[in-house]
C-alpha cells in the first residue's frame, strides 16, 4: 500500500465483468457506473497512473466518493485489492494548503490521544452551535476511558486467559459504555486484561485518508507496545481495528521489512474479543435477559464474518434472548466511518433500506460491534437502540 | 456536438446525464476491454419512458447515435458506442411493476437487474429461470435484447422462451407496446419476438412482461470429472438421448477444476479433463433419484469422481464457481478470447475433438467450457501475452472454430449476441438474402440508422 504503482499489475487483471455493480453501496444509490469499482480502477489508471485524464474535479469526487467498506474487494471474483487501491489513490490526491495541513494536523492529535480531543472536545457543541463542524458529529466523554484505568485488571477469580486490549479510539473517547462492558464481561468470565501503554489509534481512519505515511508511524507505535506482551491473544471490541490489525497493516510495509515480519507475528492472535470469548468459553452463565435483538454486521468484518457470529453466539446463551435475524445482516448502513458526514444524501439512501430491514426484523435492539455503524444507526433509531454486543451482554451480568 | 450538455439537461435534468469524461471511461466497452472502440460524447440515465422517449427523439432530430446499455457485463461488445453519441444507460429505470400471481405474469422495466428480480418472484413461490451466469448485476432490459440464457437454457430455454409483451421506443421517440399478457396471441408480425434479440439496433427496451413458472420444490447437484474432454462430451449426448433433462448441465474443463479446489473439499482430481456440474429439480425425491441415477451412468461410462450434493448450501457453492469462473479465469490470464458458438447437442463430441484439433494445430491454449446441456460451448482461448500478431492468431483460431460450429450445424451465438465481436461472422451463418431482409427491417425502425449503429454485420454491410 505504499504506492499505486505497486498495483498495476493487480488494475491490469481487472476483467472488467462488471460484477462490482452487485456490492458497492455508492452505486446502488446513484446507478452511475462510474461509482463501481470497475469504473474507480479505470478512472485511477487513466488519471493517476497513466496521465491519459487530468486528475481533476470530478476525478478527486469520484475517488472521494467511496465508503471504503471493502465489499467489491470481497465479491470480485478475480480477488482484486480493490479498497487498498482506492485508498493509495487517495494518498495521491491528498489536498495541500493550510486549511488541508491543520484538519491533518488535528487528525493526527486525535489519532495519537486513542480519539480523544481533550481539552479542545469543550469546543465541540460551540463548534456545532457555529455551524464550523457538522450537528451529526459525534460528542465526546469528558474524560477518556483509559484515564481511569490501571495497567492490569485482575478478575476476582481464576485467570482462565490473559490478554492485551487493544481499546479502539470510539469505546475511548465516544462510547464508553462499550468499554465498561467489554471491561465486565471479560473480568467475569476469569480473563486478565492487560492495558498496554503506548499505544494510538490503529491507523484505519489515517488510511481513508490516504496518510499512508501516518497509518505507518501508527503501526509501529502499536507494534512496538504489543510486541513486549506475553498474552494469549490481543483482543479488540471494535471491527475496524481488528480489520486493520489483522490484515491491513502488514500490506503499509515492503514484505520481508521487519515492520511485516512483527504484524505477521502480532495478526494471527488479534481477535474481535467477543469471538474470544467464544473460543474460551463463558466461564459464568449470563443470566436472564428477555430482549429481542438482531445483528447489523459491519462492512469491515467482511474478511472474518465467522468472529462476529462467534461473539452473537454469547447472546444467544442468554436465557429469554430472542435473536431475530435481518433479511440482510450485512448489508451496508451507510456510515463508512466519517463518509456520512460529507455524503449525508448519499449515506440516508443506503440507510435507508437497512432501516428497513430493522424495522421488519421487530427487533428492540441493534447489537453491531462497529462504533461508526452504531453512531450513525443511532442517529435515526435513538441512542439507546444500538449497541455493541458485548454491551447487551453485559446486561446479564448484573 | 456543442451544446450538448445544455440540451440534456433540459431534457432529463442535471442528475440524468453526464458529459464528464470521468464519468464516460466506463461506458466505453463491455465485460471486455481489449475492442473497445468508441468515445460517448455522453451518458443519459431516463428515469422512465417519457425521459427516454424525449431524449430519441432528440437524437433522432440531430442524427445522434444511440447506444442502449444495460449492465454492460455483455460479452460481444453490444453496447459499446463505436460511433460515439449518446450512451443510454437504462439502469434507473427498475421497477418492478407487476407480479401477477393468478395469470402467473410480471412487468418489469428494463433496468431489472435479474438476480433482484428472481428474489422477488421466488419470495412468492415462482420461478423465472433465465440465468446468464451475470445475473448478480445484468438487466432484464439487456437480456431481452440479447435473448440472453445461461444453464437452466436445457430444460426451461431462454429469455426468448418467457417474453410476453414489451414496451419500445422507437428512435424518433413514438412508443408503442407490442405482445400481450396473454400466454397465447397469434395476431400479427411478432414484433415482440423481432424486438427479443435485436441487441438495440431496432428500437430501446424500456418494459417486458415475462411469463413465470411454479418453483419447483427442490434441486439436487451432482458432479462428475472425466478423464478425457471426449467422454464427458460423450455422457453430455447420450443423457439427452436417453431422455433424462437435468435443470442444468455444465461441461467445465481442467482449469475450472483447479479454481473449484479453492473453495471444495475434498478437491478434486485436477488431472481430469473435463467435468460435468448438473442440477436436477423437482420433488427432493425426484432430484435426488435423477441425481444418483445420473452418477451412477457417469462412474459406468468411467468418469473419475463423481458427487452427488443434495445439500443446497454446499451445492451453491459449486454453483457459485460456475458463475463466477469467466471473470476467475480472465483475470489470470493476459487476455482472454471468447466466443458461444452452439451445436445440436449430439455434434458436442465432434465439435468437442475439432476444437482440441485447432488448439494442437495452432499451439494456442484453449479451453472447452460450456452449457453443455443446451449444446453452447464457450470456446476460449487463453493468453499470457498480448500482442498483435498473437492476436491475429487468436483471431484466426477463432474463425475456424465458429466455421467448425457452423459445418456441423450450429450456430455462432447461443445467447452473448452478436454484437461488435462476431458480426464478422453472421452472414456465414445466415447468407446474404437474410442479410438484405434484415437491414430492409432495420431501414424501416431506424431510417436514419442512429440506434445502435456498427453491431450486427460488419460496417460494409451498412447502407
Amino acid at each position: 500500500m505504499l504506492g499505486l504503482e505497486q498495483y498495476r499489475e493487480a488494475l491490469e487483471r481487472c476483467s472488467q465483468c462488471g460484477y462490482c455493480q452487485a456490492s458497492c453501496p455508492v452505486f446502488s444509490q446513484e446507478l452511475l457506473e462510474s461509482y463501481t469499482a470497475r469504473g474507480r480502477t479505470l478512472l485511477i489508471k487513466a488519471a493517476l497512473m497513466d496521465g491519459v485524464l487530468p486528475a481533476g474535479k470530478r476525478a478527486k469526487e469520484i475517488v472521494a466518493n467511496c465508503l471504503l467498506c471493502g465489499t467489491c474487494a470481497h465479491t470480485c471474483p478475480g480477488g482484486l485489492p480493490l479498497d487498498e487501491i482506492f485508498m493509495a489513490a487517495r494518498n495521491q490526491l491528498r489536498p495541500g494548503g493550510p486549511a488541508a495541513s491543520l484538519k491533518r494536523g488535528l487528525h493526527r492529535k486525535l489519532m495519537e490521544q486513542r480519539g480523544h480531543p481533550g481539552a479542545m472536545g469543550k469546543l465541540g457543541p460551540l463548534a456545532k452551535a457555529l455551524g464550523l463542524a457538522p450537528a451529526d458529529l459525534p460528542q465526546p466523554a469528558a474524560r477518556p476511558f483509559l484515564a481511569d484505568q490501571p495497567e492490569v485488571l485482575r478478575p476476582s477469580g481464576e485467570v482462565r486467559a490473559r490478554v492485551a486490549w487493544f481499546v479502539g479510539c470510539a469505546a475511548n473517547s465516544l462510547h464508553l459504555d462499550t468499554a465498561e462492558a467489554v471491561r465486565k464481561v471479560l473480568l467475569a468470565n476469569g480473563v486478565e486484561v492487560v492495558l498496554p501503554q503506548g499505544l494510538a489509534c490503529c491507523g484505519l481512519p489515517a488510511l481513508a485518508q490516504g496518510e499512508i505515511e501516518l497509518a505507518q508511524e501508527l503501526a509501529r507505535r502499536n507494534l512496538a507496545a504489543l510486541a513486549a506482551q506475553e498474552v494469549d491473544a490481543v483482543v479488540t471490541e471494535c471491527t475496524s481495528c481488528v480489520l486493520m490489525l489483522r490484515d491491513k497493516m502488514e500490506r503499509l510495509f515492503m514484505p520481508e521489512s521487519p515492520e511485516a515480519q512483527a504484524v505477521q507475528a502480532l495478526a494471527p492472535k488479534v481477535m474481535e474479543a467477543g469471538a474470544f470469548l467464544h473460543h474460551l468459553g463463558l466461564g459464568q452463565a449470563p443470566q436472564e435477559c428477555g430482549v429481542s435483538y438482531t445483528l447489523h454486521q459491519p462492512c469491515h468484518a467482511a474478511g472474518f464474518a465467522a468472529q462476529v457470529r462467534e461473539g452473537l453466539s454469547l447472546l444467544e446463551q442468554m436465557p429469554g434472548a430472542d435473536y431475530r435475524p435481518l433479511a440482510d445482516p450485512a448489508a451496508c448502513c451507510g456510515a463508512g466511518g466519517d463518509f456520512f458526514l460529507k455524503n449525508p444524501t448519499l449515506s440516508q439512501g443506503v440507510r435507508r433500506s437497512k432501516l428497513e430491514q430493522i424495522e421488519q426484523s421487530r427487533a428492540e435492539v441493534v447489537v453491531t460491534p462497529c462504533p461508526a455503524c452504531r453512531h450513525y444507526l443511532s442517529l435515526a433509531l435513538g441512542p439507546d437502540k444500538v449497541k455493541h454486543p458485548l454491551a447487551l451482554l453485559a446486561g446479564a451480568y448484573e | 456536438m456543442k451544446g450538448l450538455a445544455k440540451d440534456l439537461a433540459r431534457l432529463v435534468g442535471p442528475e440524468g446525464f453526464s458529459t464528464d469524461p470521468e464519468d464516460l471511461l466506463v461506458y466505453r466497452h463491455d465485460a471486455i476491454a481489449y475492442f473497445a472502440q468508441g468515445e460517448p460524447a455522453a451518458v443519459v440515465l431516463p428515469q422512465d419512458t417519457t425521459q427516454a422517449a424525449r431524449v430519441m427523439a432528440y437524437a433522432s432530430q440531430n442524427g445522434i447515435p444511440l447506444t442502449p446499455r444495460g449492465a454492460g457485463s455483455g460479452l460481444s461488445g453490444g453496447c459499446t458506442p463505436v460511433r460515439g453519441g449518446i450512451v443510454l444507460d437504462t439502469k434507473r429505470m427498475k421497477g418492478i411493476l407487476e407480479i401477477n400471481r393468478g395469470n402467473l405474469t410480471a412487468r418489469v422495466e428494463a433496468g431489472v437487474v435479474l438476480a433482484d428480480f428472481q428474489k422477488a418472484v421466488e419470495g412468492q413461490g415462482f420461478f423465472y429461470p433465465p440465468d446468464p451466469q451475470s445475473k448478480s448485476v445484468c438487466t432484464l432490459g439487456g437480456n431481452v435484447a440479447t435473448r440472453a440464457g445461461g444453464p437452466r437454457a436445457v430444460k426451461y430455454g431462454t429469455t426468448v422462451n418467457y417474453v410476453l409483451g414489451l414496451e419500445a421506443v422507437l428512435p424518433d421517440g413514438e412508443v408503442i407496446r407490442t405482445g400481450s399478457s396473454c400466454v397465447k396471441h397469434s395476431a400479427g408480425y411478432d414484433l415482440t419476438h423481432l424486438l427479443t434479440g435485436s441487441e438495440g439496433t431496432l428500437a430501446l427496451i424500456t418494459q417486458a412482461t415475462v411469463r413465470l413458472l411454479p418453483k419447483p420444490p427442490a434441486t439436487c447437484t451432482a458432479l462428475a470429472v472425466c478423464p478425457t474432454m471426449e467422454m464427458a462430451a460423450r455422457i453430455v449426448s447420450e443423457t439427452i438421448a436417453g431422455g433424462v433433462v437435468p435443470s442444468m448441465l455444465e461441461l467445465l474443463t481442467t482449469a475450472s477444476l483447479a479454481v473449484f479446489n479453492r473453495f471444495v473439499t475434498p478437491p478434486l482430481p485436477e488431472e481430469g479433463e473435463a467435468c460435468l456440474l448438473m442440477e436436477f429439480d423437482g420433488t427432493a425425491e425426484e432430484a435426488l433419484r435423477q441425481a444418483k441415477e445420473m452418477a451412477g451412468a457417469c462412474r459406468d461410462m468411467g468418469a473419475m469422481d463423481v458427487r452427488v450434493v443434495p445439500q443446497a448450501d454446499e451445492a451453491a457453492v459449486y454453483w457459485m464457481v460456475r458463475s463466477r469462473l469467466y471473470p476467475l479465469v480472465v483475470s489470470r490470464f493476459k487476455r482472454v478470447v471468447t466466443e458461444d458458438v452452439t451445436v445440436p447437442r449430439d455434434r458436442i463430441p465432434d465439435f468437442a475433438a475439432k476444437v482440441m484439433g485447432i488448439a494442437q494445430e495452432t499451439g494456442l491454449s484453449m479451453g472447452l467450457t460450456g452449457h453443455a446441456g443446451d449444446g453452447n460451448m464457450h470456446p476460449t482461448i487463453r493468453m499470457d501475452e498480448v500482442s498483435d500478431e498473437l492476436q491475429a492468431r487468436a483471431d484466426q483460431a477463432m474463425a475456424q472454430v465458429v466455421k467448425a460450429g457452423l459445418a456441423l450445424g450450429g450456430v455462432i451465438s447461443g445467447e452473448h449476441g452478436v454484437g461488435l465481436h462476431k458480426a464478422q461472422f453472421l452472414e456465414l451463418e445466415l447468407g446474404p438474402e437474410q442479410i438484405a431482409l434484415m437491414r430492409r427491417i432495420k431501414k424501416a425502425f431506424d431510417p436514419k440508422g442512429i440506434m445502435n449503429p456498427g453491431k450486427i454485420w460488419p460496417p460494409e454491410l451498412e447502407s
